[in-house]
């Protein structure tokens, strides 16, 4: 009998100390292949985080099927397939939604239980899934209302607050400009340096931000700009006068487009004629503070399709509070 | 959950904590304070010993912890490539005889940080405590577990170690009796056994070149031979020796430095003269026959090397 086998039979038991060796054994599981997972996030190996979280995704769950007595552990389950959707494929965020669910209807009036985290995720799940921002709207209510857990901290309950506002404020962008700032404001509360919620305060207008790269195409050059965006995880280096740091390809060439589209980078050419990866030999390059705050909020479509838990989301954070800071060089990884 | 991991793991950098300082972890909503207890600086990394002071139970961020990042100098830019390929090696290793790289962490500056359990001390600690010679028993034991360590990394990944010493050998702190391969600084990757993980292979080929440590270098190693798994075999017999004799055998009276001595060949003739003092011939044998000076007299595989030393 393998190890996860005695793990699936201790679940089924009634006895509080064979619980406890689930839980325990659970919380093994979860952290060591999640922070694996996120271990190769950070090193830039996509393909290897996906297989790790799929690994945990799938023990974790068959386990949950004999025992789904904790909410703690559906939410790591409910979790996984986030982060698989996130990472992998969008499908995943289908998967991840009945785990959110039962939690509500199983642990609904569990006072232990993280109910603003759910809320909130569900609330995702609506606007990912179904489109429905008027159902999201209502669970992102229901995410500010909920009662705090028991075991859950002030710091967290603080922080799983500041997602769901800046979910809001970016939500009412495009209907409530009031309502949208307001959010914002609470967000900044909470994450000073939040770039998303700074461009709203600015009173950027998300609705005119561009969001057909594809229409934003016309010349050869735009072309050949366009074509990096398909280089998918190819790491780019950025050494600025602070820091180094790395960014996907296609993130940056997104931002670039937009930053050219809207004269706010200098220089002429930003690619080789070939559409090959960045080639800036000797060239500096640079965005100041105020223009990227605005390049962040006119990526608006972007920032809907990867909301603040993807870690493309992270690296474009960066990538932009990077920008602002002096002029750069790019090359590509060796 | 995940999104406050990442947001709280831009924790504060590293390089102005001292010994004593509290250190706030943040990890999945939760706040972990940490006190360093130690810190250690080598070559290129630092490792920070933290001991937990608030915080619950938690699978990576355990009552003591070990943090490990590059060293802070004017090589700053080739230090953090040199960790990050360090990291790429370290973080596919999943074996009981390597230390795990639980987790990675990003400061406020953007340095990487890995996360490993804590070790109570390594077999150089062993050696320095024993007062009288280590039983063989004892090295063989140390010794099985460090090849099938070295066996696993190059089977499944085609990874040399390059520093294999007692200071890089750990002993786990709930398991004294197991033994834990660190530091994989200037490790090899061989092949593109990891091409298909998007990982860079040929960067980290290149690493280093000829960095190690020296009275642990084979003599075909400092004379730029290509030896693949021999190289740390090499090293192995070398730490096995020292283990059974306190000492390497480098005599300080030949009037030679260690690298000639090296690559002269003289330490064998001083080592196979200490051996035959062993009273376990088959030790000696192992020993021997993996610190040869001559390559093909050397074991070639860790398969023919473990079969020996079960029966040593």
């Amino acid at each position: 009998m393998s190890f996860f086998d005695k793990l699936k039979n201790l679940a089924s038991s009634e006895l509080e100390e064979d619980k406890s060796i689930v839980m325990r054994q659970m919380d093994i599981v979860f952290e060591e292949a999640v922070s694996k997972a996120e271990a190769f996030e950070k090193l830039g190996r996509k393909e290897d985080a996906v297989r790790k979280f799929r690994e945990a995704a799938s023990k974790l769950s068959d386990i949950l099927k004999t025992s789904s007595k904790n909410y703690i552990y559906v939410l790591k389950v409910g979790e996984l397939y986030m982060k698989l959707g996130y990472t992998k494929d969008k499908i995943f965020f289908q998967a991840a939604e009945p785990y959110y669910r039962m939690i509500i209807d199983n642990f609904g009036h569990d006072p232990d239980a993280d109910l603003t985290m759910t809320y909130w995720r569900l609330g995702i799940l609506e606007e990912r899934i179904r489109n429905n921002q008027e159902k999201a709207l209502a669970y992102y209510d229901l995410a500010i209302r909920a009662p705090k857990g028991r075991k859950i901290t002030d710091y967290q309950k603080k922080y799983d607050l500041s997602a769901v506002y800046l979910s809001l404020a970016i939500l009412y962008s495009a209907t409530n400009e009031p309502l949208s700032k307001q959010n914002a404001q609470k967000r900044l509360a909470i994450e000073t340096d939040c770039p998303q919620a700074l461009a709203i305060i600015n009173g950027y207008n998300w609705e005119a931000a561009p969001t057909n790269f594809d229409a934003m195409i016309s010349s050869d050059d735009d072309k050949n700009i366009f074509l990096n965006e398909k280089l998918g995880d190819k790491l780019i280096v950025l050494c600025g006068p602070k820091r180094t740091i790395k960014v996907r390809a296609d993130m940056l060439s997104v931002m670039f487009i937009t930053a050219k589209k809207s004269s706010w980078q200098g220089g002429n050419k930003l690619y080789d004629a070939n559409g090959r990866i960045l080639k800036f030999p000797g060239r500096a390059v640079s965005i100041d503070k105020e223009n990227a705050a605005k390049l962040s909020a006119s990526l608006k479509q972007q920032l809907l399709r990867i909301d603040n838990s993807d870690p493309v989301m992270n690296t474009f954070k960066d990538t932009i509070l990077f920008f602002g800071e002096g002029s750069f060089q790019i090359r590509p990884e060796r | 959950m995940f999104e406050l991991q990442k947001r709280r793991m831009r924790d504060k950098s590293l390089s102005n904590i001292r010994q004593g300082d509290l250190v706030p972890i943040h990890h999945r909503g939760i706040e972990y304070s940490y006190r360093v207890f130690d810190i250690k600086s080598g070559g290129m990394g630092t490792v920070y010993i933290l001991e937990k002071q608030t915080g619950e139970w938690n699978a990576v961020f355990q009552q003591m912890i070990a943090l490990k990042t590059y060293k802070q100098s004017f090589s700053n830019m080739m230090n953090s490539e040199m960790f990050e390929k360090e990291l790429n090696i370290w973080v596919v290793l999943e074996h009981p005889n390597i230390l795990p790289l639980r987790k990675i962490m990003a400061t406020s500056e953007n340095e990487l940080t890995a996360v490993m359990p804590f070790c109570e001390g390594s077999v150089r600690s062993l050696i320095s405590e024993s007062r009288s010679k280590i039983n063989s028993k004892l090295s063989v034991q140390v010794l099985k577990q460090v090849i099938a360590g070295l066996d696993f990394a190059y089977k499944e990944y085609q990874i040399l170690h390059l520093d294999i010493k007692p200071e890089n050998v750990l002993m786990d702190s709930i398991n004294s009796e197991v033994y834990r391969i660190s530091d994989w600084g200037i490790s090899k990757l061989l092949s593109s056994a990891m091409e298909s993980t998007q990982f860079d292979s040929n960067a980290v080929a290149e690493t280093c070149g000829n960095a190690g440590t020296l009275p642990y270098m084979s003599p075909d190693r400092l004379l730029g031979v290509n030896n693949n798994t021999g190289f740390d075999i090499y090293s192995c017999g070398m730490m096995l020796y020292e283990i059974l004799f306190g000492r390497l055998p480098f005599p300080n009276n030949s009037g030679k430095n260690v690298f000639a001595q090296i690559v002269g060949g003289d330490y064998f003739e001083n080592a196979s003269q200490e051996l035959r003092k062993v009273g376990n011939t088959r030790l000696a044998a192992v020993i021997k026959n993996c610190i040869n000076p001559d390559p093909a007299q050397r074991y070639t595989g860790y398969g023919e090397l473990l079969g020996d030393l079960l029966h040593a």
